[in-house]
C-alpha cells in the first residue's frame, strides 16, 4: 500500500521531464543515428532502405582532413584551457572569500555573455583595422601584410577564450573542496612546494580536472560558429559540415552521418568516464575498512 | 589556508582575466566611438551607436522575439526542471539514474547536435518552423540547466526540517508552504535566471530550428555579423554584457549558502 | 507491562537487515528515560517511531493508556528535539518556536505571549530576531528544545541532543536539562551514546546493541551488576576475569581457577546455581581493584592476585596502571584522595599485589568474546598498551 503510493509520486513528479526529455531529446537523438542509414536521393531527402554509404564517403581524405583537424583543434585547446585553469584555481582557493566571490563573478560572466558577442569582441580585436594588428605592427612584432584573423591559431584562441570557464568552473569547485592540510603534511614530511603540488594537490583534484577536460572537448569538438567567424574557410571542422550539408548543400542523410560520428565520440567520451568511475568503485579500498 | 609563496598562480589568473575583459573593453571603447572603425583612431566620446540601435526597429523586434522565448521558456522549465530535481533527488532507483543521465548528457551533448537533431526531428513531424519551435527547443535545455541547479540546492537542503514541522504538527501543505519552498526558493530562481540567460544567448540550436519571422536576438547580431553592418553590435554588446553581470551576481547571490543551518 | 509510555513487541527491519527485534519497555511518567547504545543499534529508530516518523513492521506504542502507533506524527502529543536540531534555516528564531502554536492555529495573542515566556525561559530573548545561522550550537540546541516544548507534549523526545556540542557545553548543558525537566515535570525519552550523558541525567536506562535491549535499569544498577559483557564493558571500564569454578564454598562462594593467570584462584560471590567445573566470566570494575606495592594482610574473603607494572597512566585525578597477571593485563584505577607527591609511588615493571573483595566480582551471565573489543585492551594481549609511549 504504501509502496504503491510512493511509485505513484514518483511517477507524478518525474514523469513531465521524462517525457519531455524523451520526445525532444531522446527521440531526436536516435533518430539521428538512424536518418545517417538511409540513403539520400538526389535532392539529399531521406530515402527508405539501409546503406553505409554515408559513412563511406567520410573516408574520403578531404573529409579524413577534417576530422583530423576537428580532433587536434578540440584536442589542443583543451590542453591548454587545463592547463591554464589548474594554477587559477590553486591561486583562487587561497584567497580571502570576499576576492574568491569576486573572481568567481568574473569569470562567470565572460561565460555567460552571449556567445556570439565574445566571438565578435575578438573580432574586434584582430580585425584589420583594429587597435592590437596597429600596435603589433609599430613594434615592429608583424610585418604590415600579416592578418591576425583566418587561420587555425585564431581559432585555437577564441576557442580557449570561449570554454576556459568550462575549465575553471569545475577545477575550481574540486579544488575548494581539497583539505589543504594535506599539503602542510607533504611540506612536514620534507615534500617541496613543486612535489607536493604534483603528487598531492594534482591528485586530490583529479575528479575536477576530468570533468574540466569533458567539458571543453566535447563542445569544442562541435565548434561551428568560431570556425567560421575567425577562421575561414582553410579552418573548416565538423560542425561546419553539419552546418552546411544541413542548410546549404542540404544533403540530410549524409548530414547525420557527420552527426553520428560526433555523437558516437562523445557518446564513447562519457561512457569511458562512466566505466572509469564504476571500476573506481569496485576496486578494494583498505581504508573503507574501519567503517565495516 | 595556506598562502601560496609562487607568484605563477596570481600571473597566471592576472593574465586570463586580463584575456578575458580586454575584448570587451575594445568593444565598448568602440561602442562610444563615432568612427566606423576603431583603427581610424578615437574620435570622441559619442552615443551615436547607442541611438542607432534604439531606433533600429528589426533589433526591437529581435528582442522581442527573444524575450518572449525566454520568458515563455522559462516558465515551463522551471516548472519540469523543478519536479525533475525533486524527482532525482528523493527517489534513487534505476528510472531516476535514467533522468539524470539524460539530463547531463543534455548538458553535455555539443549545440550543434541538439540543433539538427531538433531540425530533423520537427522536419519530419511537418511542423512549421518558427516561434514554437524555438520554444520547444529553448524548453529542453533550459530544463536540464534548471534541474542541475535546484538538485544543487536540495543537496544542502536538510529534510530533517521536514520531519521537524511534521513533529510539530504541520500537514503536508504547511509544510510544502512554509518549509520546503522557502528553502528551495532561491535555487529554482537562480534557475529560471539561468535558464532566461541562457535562452537569451542561445545562438546555435535557435539558428537551425528558427523560421521566417521568428528571427532572435542572437540570430539578427549573427545576420549582422555575416552581412551587414557590425557597428552597433558594439553598442548592443555592451548592453548585454551589463545584463550578464547584473544575472551573475543575482545568481550567485541566491546561491550562496549564508542561511545554511550547519553545525 | 504498566507504563505511561510503552512499547510492546516492537520489531523493525530496513531491507534485509534487523534494526529492532521484539523490543519491548515501558516508561514511568515524568521519569528521564535514556536509550543508551552505539551507533546502528537501533536507539535511533525506537526513537523515531515513538515520534511517528517510522512505522513498526509490528509491535504496538501505547501512550497513557491510548494506542498511539498509527497516529501521523501530527496528531501525537509528543515533541522530539532532533539531533542537529533541524532548526528552519529560513526562519527567525521567534518564528521558530512560534511554528507549533501557529501550525496549532492558537491565537495570535497567545502565541506571542507564549513565544515570549519561552524565550525567557532559554534566555535567548535578546536573540528572538536573529536566524539560527547567527547562533552558536549550545544557543541552537536551546531553541530546539523551545519549540518543542512550546507545544505541551506529554513525551519530549531527545535525540542526542548534545552530540554537536564541546565537552565543557555538552556538561553545561546536562544540567540546564535537568533542571528544565525538574521545572516542567514531563517525560524525557533521551538516546544518546555517550554513557556519562545518560548515566547522569537518567532515571532509567536501557542498553542497547544490535536491536535489543541488553539490559534495562537504574544508571547504578547497570553500572554495579551489568549482565552481559557487552553491558560491562560498554559502560564504564572493566576486567574480564575468565576461568573455571573448581570449588563451591560455604554461604554462596565459589572458588575460581584463573587459567590465564598462572591458575591463580580467586573467590567471587556466587548469586547463580553453578558447579565445580563450569566456566564463568567476572567482570570487575578498575576501581574495585586495590593495588599495594607489600603484600597485603590476608583475609578470607579478599583476593589477592600478584603481577607486575607494565604501564603507568597518570590522569590527575587518578591514576591507571596496567598490571600484567600471567598473560592477562590487569587495568587498576587508584583515586588520589591524598596529596601524590608526598607518597612513595609504584614504579614501572614493579612487583605490586593486587586485592579486591570477593563480592566485587560480578558473574556476566552472557558473555561474548568479540565484546572485548570495547575495552581499551585485549585479555591476552602480549603487547603493551599503545599508551606506553607516554609514560615518564
Amino acid at each position: 500500500m504504501k509502496k504503491l503510493t510512493r511509485a505513484v509520486n514518483e511517477m507524478i513528479i518525474s514523469a513531465p521531464s521524462l517525457l519531455w526529455l524523451s520526445v525532444f531529446f531522446l527521440i531526436p537523438t536516435v533518430s539521428v543515428l538512424l536518418i545517417s542509414l538511409h540513403p539520400a536521393d538526389q535532392y539529399g531527402n531521406i530515402m527508405s532502405g539501409f546503406t553505409a554509404d554515408n559513412f563511406k564517403r567520410l573516408m574520403e581524405p578531404v573529409y579524413m582532413k577534417i576530422i583530423w583537424r576537428t580532433l587536434w583543434m578540440a584536442a589542443v585547446s583543451t590542453i591548454i584551457c587545463v592547463v591554464l585553469a589548474i594554477p587559477v584555481a590553486y591561486y583562487m582557493i587561497a584567497c580571502k572569500e570576499n576576492l574568491k566571490k569576486c573572481l568567481l563573478i568574473l569569470i562567470i560572466v565572460p561565460f555567460w555573455t552571449n556567445f556570439l558577442i565574445r566571438v565578435f569582441a575578438w573580432k574586434a580585436v584582430l580585425n584589420p583595422e583594429g587597435p592590437l594588428r596597429h600596435w603589433l605592427i609599430q613594434l615592429h612584432i608583424i610585418s604590415p601584410d600579416t592578418l591576425l584573423l583566418y587561420n587555425p591559431y585564431v581559432v585555437l584562441l577564441v576557442i580557449v577564450y570561449t570554454y576556459l570557464p568550462f575549465a575553471i568552473l569545475p577545477i575550481f569547485a574540486a579544488a575548494d573542496k581539497f583539505d589543504f592540510s594535506l599539503m602542510e603534511a607533504a611540506y612536514d614530511l620534507g615534500a617541496t612546494r613543486t612535489k607536493a603540488f604534483f603528487k598531492i594537490f594534482l591528485p586530490g583534484i583529479s575528479s575536477g580536472i576530468t570533468a574540466g577536460t569533458l567539458m571543453v572537448f566535447i563542445p569544442a569538438l562541435g565548434s561551428y560558429v568560431i570556425p567560421e567567424m575567425v577562421g575561414g574557410t582553410s579552418c573548416d571542422m565538423v560542425g561546419n559540415l553539419i552546418a552546411e550539408r544541413v542548410l546549404v548543400g542540404r544533403n540530410i542523410p549524409e548530414a547525420s552521418a557527420w552527426a553520428s560520428v560526433l555523437l558516437m565520440v562523445i557518446l564513447g567520451l562519457l561512457g569511458l568516464r562512466l566505466t572509469f568511475i564504476i571500476i573506481n568503485n569496485f576496486r578494494f579500498k583498505p581504508w573503507d575498512n574501519e567503517k565495516v | 589556508m595556506k598562502k601560496c609563496k609562487s607568484k605563477i598562480p596570481f600571473l597566471i589568473t592576472a593574465g586570463i582575466m586580463l584575456l578575458f575583459y580586454l575584448p570587451m573593453l575594445v568593444v565598448a571603447v568602440d561602442s562610444f566611438n563615432p568612427g566606423r572603425y576603431s583603427g581610424s583612431g578615437w574620435n570622441g566620446f559619442s552615443m551615436r551607436w547607442y541611438v542607432k540601435l534604439v531606433q533600429d526597429q528589426d533589433v526591437i523586434s529581435a528582442l522581442i522575439n527573444s524575450l518572449i522565448i525566454g520568458l515563455s521558456a522559462t516558465a515551463a522549465a522551471v516548472i519540469l526542471g523543478t519536479l525533475a530535481a525533486f524527482a532525482i533527488h528523493l527517489y534513487t532507483d534505476k528510472v531516476q539514474k535514467v533522468h539524470r543521465l539524460m539530463i547531463i548528457t543534455q548538458l553535455g551533448i555539443p549545440d550543434i547536435l541538439m540543433g539538427i537533431s531538433l531540425l530533423l526531428f520537427f522536419i519530419s513531424l511537418k511542423m512549421e518552423l518558427g516561434l514554437f519551435t524555438i520554444f520547444l527547443a529553448h524548453v529542453t535545455f533550459c530544463t536540464s540547466f534548471v534541474a542541475m541547479t535546484v538538485l544543487a540546492r536540495l543537496q544542502d537542503f536538510d529534510f530533517s526540517t521536514v520531519e521537524a514541522a511534521r513533529d510539530l504538527g504541520a500537514g503536508w501543505t504547511i509544510i510544502i508552504r512554509r518549509v520546503i519552498i522557502p528553502q528551495i526558493a532561491p535555487g529554482i530562481i537562480a534557475g529560471a535566471l539561468l535558464a532566461f540567460t541562457i535562452s537569451i544567448d542561445d545562438f546555435v540550436i535557435t539558428y537551425f530550428v528558427y523560421g521566417p519571422g521568428s528571427t532572435t536576438l542572437s540570430v539578427y547580431i549573427y545576420s549582422m555579423m555575416k552581412h551587414g553592418t557590425p557597428v552597433i553590435i558594439n553598442a548592443l554588446s555592451v548592453i548585454l554584457i551589463i545584463v550578464t553581470f547584473i544575472m551573475a551576481y543575482a545568481i550567485n547571490k541566491l546561491m550562496s549558502r549564508k542561511n545554511e543551518n550547519i553545525i | 507491562m504498566a507504563g505511561f509510555l510503552s512499547f510492546e513487541n516492537i520489531s523493525k527491519k530496513f531491507g534485509k537487515q534487523t534494526v529492532l527485534s521484539d523490543v519491548s519497555f515501558s516508561v514511568e511518567k515524568g521519569k528521564i528515560f535514556s536509550l543508551l547504545g552505539p551507533s546502528g543499534c537501533g536507539k535511533t529508530t525506537l526513537l523515531r517511531i515513538c515520534a511517528g516518523l517510522e512505522s513498526p513492521d509490528s509491535g504496538r506504542v501505547i501512550l497513557d493508556g491510548k494506542d498511539i502507533t498509527d497516529l501521523v506524527p501530527n496528531d501525537r502529543p509528543v515533541n522530539t528535539v532532533f539531533q542537529n536540531y533541524a532548526l528552519f534555516p529560513h526562519m527567525t528564531i521567534w518564528e521558530n518556536i512560534a511554528f507549533g502554536p501557529k501550525v496549532d492555529k492558537r491565537p495570535k495573542q497567545e502565541i506571542a505571549s507564549e513565544v515570549e515566556k519561552y524565550l525567557e525561559m532559554i534566555q535567548m530573548t535578546s536573540h528572538a530576531y536573529k536566524k539560527p545561522a547567527q547562533l552558536s550550537g549550545g544557543m541552537r540546541q536551546r531553541v530546539a528544545l523551545a519549540r518543542a516544548l512550546i507545544n505541551h507534549p506529554q513525551v519530549l523526545l531527545l535525540d542526542e541532543p548534545l552530540a554537536a556540542l564541546d565537552l565543557k557545553l555538552r556538561q553545561r548543558m546536562l544540567v540546564e536539562l535537568d533542571e528544565l525537566h525538574d521545572k516542567i515535570g514531563i517525560t524525557f525519552v533521551y538516546v544518546t551514546h555517550d554513557q556519562s550523558e545518560a548515566m547522569s541525567i537518567s532515571d532509567d536506562v536501557a542498553v542497547m546493541n544490535q536491536g535489543i535491549i541488553e539490559q534495562m535499569g537504574p544508571p547504578a544498577e547497570i553500572y554495579e551488576a551489568p549482565k552481559s559483557s557487552f553491558v560491562a564493558a560498554f559502560i564504564g571500564d572493566t576486567n574480564f576475569f575468565d576461568g573455571t569454578v573448581t570449588e563451591i564454598t560455604d554461604n554462596d562462594y565459589s572458588r575460581v581457577q584463573l587459567e590465564n593467570m598462572g591458575n591463580q584462584q580467586m573467590l567471587i560471590f556466587n548469586d547463580r546455581r553453578l558447579s565445580a567445573g563450569d566456566g564463568v566470566h567476572v567482570s570487575i570494575r578498575p576501581e574495585k581493584i586495590d593495588i599495594s606495592a607489600e603484600p597485603p594482610a590476608p583475609d578470607r574473603k579478599k583476593n589477592i592476585l600478584k603481577g607486575h607494572v607494565e604501564d603507568i597512566i597518570y590522569m590527575g585525578n587518578s591514576t591507571k596502571f596496567w598490571i600484567r597477571v600471567g598473560k592477562q593485563l590487569i587495568s587498576v584505577q587508584k583515586q588520589h584522595s591524598a596529596f601524590l607527591l608526598d607518597q612513595k609511588p609504584i614504579r614501572w615493571k614493579q612487583e605490586v599485589w593486587l586485592a579486591w573483595h570477593a563480592d566485587n566480582g560480578y558473574i556476566l551471565d552472557n558473555f561474548m568474546d568479540a565484546d572485548r573489543s570495547l575495552l581499551p585492551i585485549n585479555v591476552g594481549d602480549t603487547q603493551k598498551p599503545e599508551k606506553a609511549q607516554k609514560r615518564k
